[in-house]
């Protein structure tokens, strides 16, 4: 069966979300990353993988202005999210030291 | 090998510890999933519109006391064409006008000509549709004996799934409402009213809604967004011509109508495919505004949908992108739907925002095109994307304070442009 960009996408993004949860598995494993850092890194898994969805879609949709947008809206505050996560990450990580 | 200290070896789990957490994981991450609609199976076609709630009533006021039939020759198009309104024959003539601007070219204009096609063959432009064409001949000679479907259910379920079959975007069915046909009918080819005969009393009415090509109208007003209406007229005729076809190889007299015989919108409203907006166009929530409708009347009984609302009407008393972007500002501004009314062209005694037809035919002729902005520049005008159907689900449940700002996104997201030359060039490079 051949997939239109809009499945090709949706692949992807299961992928990049099963990734993401094994890398916070990964976080809580080998850093015992506390419920704070869980919960941003969340976070920040969801506004990017949101991003990606709505930046990929509107492009598909020939709406470009929409994609930049979404780039800005909601995968800015996703990357502070995780700026934030990995922030805690390091002081749990410091302070368990 | 040596051993890590206790305290300095990194946090572990044990096995139980690492299967709960691994659960746990699996119920975050279905929740993630299921938080974003599955498009993927599916394509482009409808998945799932912003949640629609039933109503029992039709939805909108209409002040039976004071309520007369609408005469077909009423409308801006019939009067231009029947000589009572001459700037809107002055616009008629400029929409074949081409010059070298972008979405003006012979190449924009030839693709109006090449949507229209099919219409003018078999339907003759269903603006005003004749009984006298393939596609609209009110007398198509029926099989004797009558099909006998096991219910009116089924009856309804085999015509929905012709009629898809046959070409429909959306399908409705509402009954026959005397209130909604011409007090008197135009005929195009006399340029005068005759008396709204039909050859038998409608027992239902079936609504097909066609979409219209997104990428097509973003290029509004051009030749190439005229070419996207001209299509939707044609399929219009196609599929009301074969769907009339199909009922009476079953036995039932049926005619199809473009826009003549019978108001198109209140039908769409009544058979449940969207509801009525401030642009006076029906808003349907898989394709918002972007659609063309055509009726088949029947005398076969079937099941009727109810009226539905997903929020338009809340919607449109906030937002006014339509009017905004209406460049013969024949589109109101006031909030709510009121009895208003401009001219002889709007139909009396509804509630609704009466526009200005004609006006809005003076501004075809200016644009040299049959304008449309007020369908690109609605919201509810969004490819069936899931991401549009989860603003549209967040446009039902939010507050009305809120539904400015959402028109303000929706600009500042660059949907809904008209006038966009580059969109015109885009078209044609894809």
């Amino acid at each position: 069966m051949i997939l239109n960009p809009t499945e090709w996408m949706f692949f992807f993004l299961g992928m990049l979300t099963a990734a993401g949860m094994g890398g916070m598995a990964f976080l809580k494993l080998k850093y015992a990353a506390n419920g704070r850092c869980l919960a941003l890194a969340g976070l920040a898994l969801f506004l990017i993988i949101f991003t990606l969805a709505w930046s990929v879609s509107s492009i598909i949709e020939n709406e470009h202005q929409a994609a930049n947008m979404g780039l800005l809206f909601f995968g800015l505050p996703g990357i502070l999210c995780l700026a934030l996560a990995l922030k805690q990450l390091r002081r749990t990580v410091s302070t368990d030291k | 090998m040596t051993q890590p200290k206790e305290d300095q070896r990194p946090a572990n789990m044990d096995r139980r510890k690492f299967v709960k957490f691994g659960a746990a994981s699996m119920v975050v991450g279905s929740a993630l999933a299921a938080a974003l609609p599955a498009q993927a199976n599916t394509g482009n076609k409808p998945v799932v519109g912003p949640p629609k709630i039933s109503l029992d009533d039709f939805p909108v006021k209409v002040d039976d006391a004071k309520y007369k039939r609408f005469h077909q020759e009423n409308t801006a198009f019939c009067q231009a064409l029947g000589g009572r309104f001459p700037e809107g024959m002055n616009a008629f003539m400029n929409l074949g006008v081409t010059t070298d601007e972008v979405g003006l070219r012979r190449v924009d204009k030839a693709l109006t000509t090449a949507g229209w096609h099919v219409d003018k063959l078999i339907a003759n432009g269903a603006s005003t549709a004749s009984p006298k064409t393939i596609a609209y001949d009110r007398d198509v000679p029926v099989k004797k004996e009558a099909y006998a479907f096991e219910s009116k259910a089924a009856a309804t379920a085999h015509v929905k799934k012709a009629a898809k079959f046959l070409g429909a975007d959306l399908v409705g069915i509402a009954p026959y409402d005397e209130r909604w046909t011409y007090a008197s009918f135009f005929d195009p080819q006399q340029g005068k009213s005759v008396p709204p005969d039909l050859p038998f009393t409608p027992k239902s009415v079936i609504v097909l809604a066609f979409e219209m090509d997104y990428e097509a109208f973003s290029t509004a007003p051009s030749g190439v967004s005229g070419g996207a209406v001209g299509l939707g007229y044609s399929q219009m005729a196609i599929t009301g011509a074969s769907l009339r076809q199909f009922l009476v190889e079953l036995g039932y007299r049926t005619f199809a109508a473009g826009n003549d015989v019978a108001l198109s919108v209140p039908y769409g409203v009544a058979a449940g495919l969207g509801e009525g907006a401030r642009n006076g166009l029906l808003v349907t929530s898989e394709y918002g505004p972007r659609v063309r409708l055509a009726k088949v009347f029947t005398e076969l009984e079937m099941d009727f949908d109810k009226p539905v609302t997903f929020g338009v009407r809340h919607f449109c008393e906030n937002c006014m992108r339509c009017a905004d972007a209406c460049p013969g500002e024949a589109i109101p501004k006031y909030k709510e739907p009121s009895f208003e009314v401009h001219n002889e062209c709007n139909n009396q005694a509804v509630e609704k925002w009466a526009i200005d037809a004609k006006k809005c035919l003076i501004t075809w002729g200016k644009t040299k095109t049959d304008c449309s902005t007020c369908i690109t520049a609605c919201p509810y005008n969004k490819p069936d994307f899931w991401h549009h159907r989860l603003v549209d689900k967040l446009n039902k449940v939010a507050p009305e304070s809120l539904h400015s700002l959402m028109r303000e996104m929706d600009k500042l997201f660059g949907y809904g442009n008209s006038f966009d030359k580059k969109a015109t060039l885009e078209f044609w490079k894809k």
